[in-house]
């Protein structure tokens, strides 16, 4: 028997799911709730191996599948979302879930992720795959290309870069870093130069594209260790 | 034999790939058919010849959290029947 959770803030489907899945003769929703912290007591107090989460809770599966990964036996999360999207799809997969259904195969489709995700089976649906992988790729792609260009900038303009990703302008890097507004303005041109982008824009986009800031978090704690 | 991972490989042009229900058939110009599963399916559809196999495994790791060693296996063996069977030819970047 897999024993679940329930989690949809929308009483009407949460309850018209939980009868369906509660017919299934190896299924049992152990709980039925409304947000995190009831789907998180839920899940401590019955021990659940299951979290089922609907499309309204995916703002939140970041924060769950977090909170979750540091009990044992680690419960197993399953977002069904109705709206199926290959952008839903890499931020559920990024944020670690173990399973994404989206409702095409009717009660039966989210039954089967359920016991496939019980079984710890990675749960993707077949036609959504290859467009995955392809962006996870893209991704990565991007992440070295972003590290490759910051190996240009010196410690002092990754600091200032750094700043710039924050949203500071001219003034207030100077003034966070004690130098002129002038010189400020040199590191600035410097970077964008470097970086081949035209604008400040450019390069915090750039950054976000590549996951820069995570390189250039890295970067800065190697220099200041 | 270990295969090299920097290798492109690229799905041969006249192969045709088809939905039929549940299943995913490859279809050669000889009418031979080979049905897919579907991390196979996925993972012709990255044979486009710019992707290495590295950076696919990577990819199938992470998605089915599975560790390196064990993707790189899956992976290699997959692509190692698309080759045998004629349906992939492989470059190097």
């Amino acid at each position: 028997m897999t024993r679940l959770v329930l989690a949809d803030p929308r009483r009407l489907l949460r309850e018209a799911l939980a009868d369906g899945l509660d017919a299934q003769p190896d299924l049992e929703v152990v709980a039925r709730t409304d947000d995190v912290t009831s789907t998180l007591l839920q899940l401590e107090r019955t021990g659940a191996e299951v979290v089922l989460l609907s499309a309204a809770m995916r703002s939140s599966v970041p924060q769950i599948c977090e909170l979750v990964r540091r009990r044992t036996p680690r419960p197993r999360t399953l977002l069904l979302d109705h709206t199926p999207d290959d952008d839903h799809l890499l931020e559920a997969v990024e944020a670690g879930v173990d399973g994404y259904a989206t409702g095409a195969g009717g009660l039966e489709g989210v039954a089967e992720a359920i016991r496939a995700t019980a079984r710890g089976e990675s749960v993707v649906p077949p036609a959504m795959l290859g467009p995955l992988l392809r962006r996870l790729i893209q991704r990565r792609r991007d992440a070295a290309e972003a590290a490759e260009r910051l190996q240009a900038l010196t410690r002092r303009e990754r600091e200032v870069y750094g700043l710039m990703i924050d949203g500071q302008d001219d003034d207030a890097i100077a003034a966070t870093l004690f130098i002129s507004p002038e010189t400020a303005r040199t590191h600035v041109h410097r970077i964008l130069r470097k970086l081949d982008v035209h604008s400040r824009a450019d390069a915090v986009a750039l950054a976000a594209r590549g996951g820069m800031a995570d390189h250039l978090e890295r970067a800065l704690e190697r220099s200041a260790s | 034999m270990s295969t090299d991972l920097r290798q492109l490989p690229a799905r041969r042009p006249d192969v045709s790939l088809q939905d039929d229900g549940d299943d995913t058939v490859l279809v050669t110009p000889s009418g031979t058919t080979y049905v897919l599963n579907p991390t196979a399916r996925a993972i012709w559809e990255l044979c486009d010849g710019t992707t290495t196999i590295d950076e696919l495994v990577t990819a199938i790791a992470e998605v089915f959290a599975v560790d390196r060693a064990t993707a790189t296996h899956d992976v290699t063996a997959t692509i190692d029947q698309f080759r045998a069977a004629g349906l992939v030819e492989s470059t190097h970047r």
